[in-house]
């Protein structure tokens, strides 16, 4: 970084996004120092002042996907956001989509800190285990196979959410963050990710609701008895946005450089952004084409999803008709994101 | 310096496919990871994809399990790896080389 300059970027700190520079919001830039990042997967662009962002083109009412920079704290390597981006040259399996500023929910857990001893909390069924609160931690000691304690949050269909739990499986046992939609905490029936460690570490899950109850299960991933577990901070966050996704690997399009951009192999890669209703038939979609520039397609129909198959360096659509102002806008940054 | 340098197309005829892909799902590839459908010319169906891999892990992850159920079925998968290059030509260099087309459905 060089002093008197000012720059933009976000804080990785354990995947969460946020802007790290004081004073900086979406639509005004106010003269300060950069600030040195101390952790986590930030990244630091040059900001110009005159920089636009295209996240105000998103009124109420408007919809559609949008990442024009591909930070790496927004990019992870699966479609469950496990395996963070950390670098080029990595497949892209999650790509958050920033139209809303990445602002997380309210957080739906009630008790994820057990401040308040066991409350909200209860041995799965089939799996089940004995549960207690001990210095502020759940303590989950299995009494079947793969036993696991059990949280029920309500969730809306189709929205994203982002679950997080700090685990300590102890000696010999794999700890177990478990989206469940039955009492047993499962992965049985729809799409059910989750993430295990056998050492003490931070577990995350990003997950889209395919119910109005989800439950969070925390537990063992192993058919031992008797093993004890121990798990601290449980949350679970709204993760609003219209998040890219692909959860096939081998068709995941790949991050590369110079100029940043997602690479589509042509063979089969590709991310899909659903909808939660189409769009309609005047929508706006807009690419920033490596080495060639901004690509703006007017008037187009979108349905509840729309497919990215075409290498670029920025992309957005949105459900309606741009004014000539924000197309210039948009211009101007899809040029110089594609290097032009 | 990229860990992802390995080019692999992989092709099957359609009456393993689905087997194929099950064992890919099994093992956290997700599902259907053999999405795009070939054509022989003779009316016989293939499916096939393009990933790129890191070497040390598609060694490991093609290496026999030992399971029967498990090797037969990736038996009938024709792989080829290459290190770099251009994914697209690769592609058309192994179709071409069995005859095959791409076909949608």
């Amino acid at each position: 970084m060089e002093k008197g300059k000012l720059y933009r970027g976000f804080a990785g700190n354990i995947g969460r996004f946020a802007p790290f520079i004081i004073g900086l919001d979406r639509s005004k830039v106010y003269a300060g120092w950069g600030v040195e990042l101390v952790a986590g997967r930030g990244q630091l662009l040059p900001f110009s002042p005159a920089e636009w962002d295209p996240a105000d083109l998103f009124m109420p009412g408007d919809n559609g996907f949008l990442d024009s920079d591909l930070i790496f704290s927004t990019l992870y390597q699966d479609s469950f956001g496990f395996a963070p981006v950390t670098a080029v040259n990595q497949p892209l399996g999650l790509r958050l989509d920033k139209r809303l500023g990445l602002v997380r929910g309210a957080e739906l857990v009630a008790n994820g800190e057990f401040t308040a001893g066991i409350s909200g909390w209860s041995s799965a069924t089939t799996n089940t285990c004995n549960i207690s609160a001990v210095g502020g931690q759940l303590n989950v000691t299995t009494t079947a196979s793969f036993g696991r304690a059990i949280c029920q949050i309500a969730t809306v269909i189709g929205r994203t959410y982002e679950a997080f739990v700090d685990a300590d499986p102890g000696e010999g046992n794999t700890a177990v963050l478990q989206i469940s939609v039955l009492t047993s905490g499962s992965g049985a029936g729809a799409p059910s990710p989750a993430q295990s460690t056998t050492t003490a570490k931070q577990l995350r899950v990003v997950f889209v609701a395919n119910a109005a109850s989800t439950y969070v299960a925390v537990g063992s991933a192993l058919a031992a008895l008797g093993a004890t577990l121990k798990f601290d901070n449980v949350s679970v966050r709204e993760l609003p946005g219209n998040h890219a996704t692909q959860p096939i690997a081998a068709a995941r399009p790949m991050l590369r450089d110079t100029p940043r951009r997602v690479d589509y192999d042509v063979v089969d890669d590709s991310m899909s952004v659903v909808f939660q209703s189409a769009l309609g038939s005047d929508c706006t979609v807009a690419r920033s084409i490596p080495g060639v520039g901004a690509q703006i397609l007017t008037a187009q129909t979108i349905g509840t999803s729309y497919t990215l198959n075409v290498d670029s360096c920025a992309d957005l659509v949105i459900n309606r008709a741009l004014t000539p102002d924000e197309t210039a806008k948009l211009m101007a940054l899809f040029n110089a994101r594609a290097g032009v | 310096m990229s860990l992802y340098t390995l080019s692999v197309v992989q092709i099957c005829p359609e009456q393993f496919a689905q087997a194929a892909d099950s064992v890919a799902e099994a093992a956290g590839y997700g599902p259907g990871n053999l999405s795009v459908r070939l054509a022989d010319g003779q009316g016989g169906i293939w499916w096939g994809c393009h990933a790129w891999w890191i070497p040390g892990v598609f060694a490991e992850k093609t290496a026999p399990t030992g399971i029967p159920e498990i090797d037969g079925v990736l038996s009938q998968v024709i792989t080829s790896a290459r290190e770099g290059g251009d994914p697209l030509a690769h592609w058309f260099d192994v179709l071409s080389a069995r005859g095959l087309i791409v076909a949608p459905e």
